[in-house]
């Protein structure tokens, strides 16, 4: 069994059964975020109730966590792809890495643009320097250096190998965020979840913001097979297969 | 089970609507722009080894010193040379390459 699962992780570790693979998931992915979204959306704009002590302004959250969730699990992944890629010299991990970083950058983006819009109102300030603001201004740019890097880089492998240091490096940043509510007693709350804990929320908003980050679980994978997918046309077209791909489409497109 | 009372309630959030919608809005046309986008390098990228390899399979019939020329040498580069070779003969050119050439042995 064992032995049968890692000869397919390796199999499918090959661009050419990859390729084939995410044209099927990746339709998969992106209904699944869709739903999730606008059951997630419904139940945290529509049905939850107000907050207590920040009333309506409190919805901002159903962005908000998941979207800083996010920011940070796509660094663990690119750094996980990373060490992959540096350990089996497999093709495909770096092609991951890459995928994975506008997506992140995104998520990074929205949640310190919303996180703005929720200080506003609630602390009377746009932004801080606050350990967590700061750390995930950090995580967002260290997304940015990343993309800048390997887009400057012209050798492709090159690329990938410099890209793999700063997402294995700069992932030592991503526990700092997560602890840092806890460590420096600065001005971001503490979790709103904490493992092994119950949740400091109402059943209602904690389900809509589990939604909410489902569906966002499920547009990173859909949004970074797809673009893996583009990646694999860019880099394998001297391969025979993918050649014999493209005029197979071609010749389905004119019939 | 619907928080509401109408829909100009749900608008105006609590009078945090700009906050509110500002923060769902930008997430909305960040992922609708990183959509297109990734939709838009999927279609160029397709499109441009699609018409390499019909440039590829056009050349196929040629005999094989011209489809070598065809692929290494482009028209602009074909006539870039003969321009230069013209300028050289007539050694009046005002580009300095010309002048250059004929006054080195």
């Amino acid at each position: 069994m064992s032995q049968n699962l890692s000869s397919r992780w390796f199999y499918y570790a090959a661009p050419q059964n990859f390729f084939r693979l995410s044209a099927q998931l990746w339709p998969w992915c992106a209904g699944a975020a869709a739903v999730l979204g606008l059951w997630g959306l419904y139940w945290g704009l529509g049905v939850a109730p107000v907050d207590a002590q920040q009333g309506e302004a409190y919805r901002i959250i159903f962005v908000h966590v998941p979207a800083s969730w996010m920011s940070m699990v796509i660094y663990m992944a690119m750094a996980f792809w990373s060490i992959m890629g540096l350990v089996f010299n497999t093709r495909l991990s770096a092609l991951m890495t890459r995928a994975l970083a506008p997506t992140g950058a995104m998520f990074a983006f929205i949640s310190l643009f919303s996180g703005a819009l929720w200080g506003k109102p609630m602390w009377g300030t746009w932004w801080v320097w606050d350990a967590r603001l700061t750390s995930e201004l950090l995580l967002f740019f260290l997304y940015l250096g990343y993309m800048a890097l390997t887009s400057a880089i012209e050798d492709p492998k090159k690329g990938d190998r410099a890209g793999a240091l700063i997402a294995i490096v700069g992932s030592v940043n991503v526990p700092i965020i997560y602890f840092s509510v806890k460590w420096w007693n600065t001005l971001h709350q503490g979790s709103s979840i904490t493992l092994g804990q119950a949740p400091s929320m109402a059943k209602l908003m904690l389900w809509a913001m589990l939604l909410m980050a489902l569906s966002f679980w499920a547009y990173t994978l859909a949004v970074v097979l797809y673009r893996v997918r583009v990646m694999i046309l860019m880099r394998e077209r001297e391969s025979h297969w993918l050649r014999a791909w493209v005029s197979e489409q071609q010749a389905r497109g004119q019939a | 089970m619907m928080h509401w009372s109408s829909w100009q309630a749900f608008w105006e959030m609590g009078g945090y609507a700009f906050y509110v919608w500002g923060s769902f809005g930008a997430t909305f046309l960040l992922i609708l722009l990183e959509v297109w986008q990734a939709h838009a390098s999927w279609t160029q990228e397709f499109e441009n080894l699609r018409d390499a390899l019909q440039i590829e399979a056009s050349l196929q019939g040629m005999p094989t010193p011209q489809r070598h020329s065809a692929v290494l040498t482009p028209v602009w580069d074909a006539e870039a040379t003969t321009a230069t070779a013209t300028a050289t003969t007539t050694t009046s050119g005002e580009t300095g390459a010309s002048t250059w050439d004929t006054t080195t042995p």
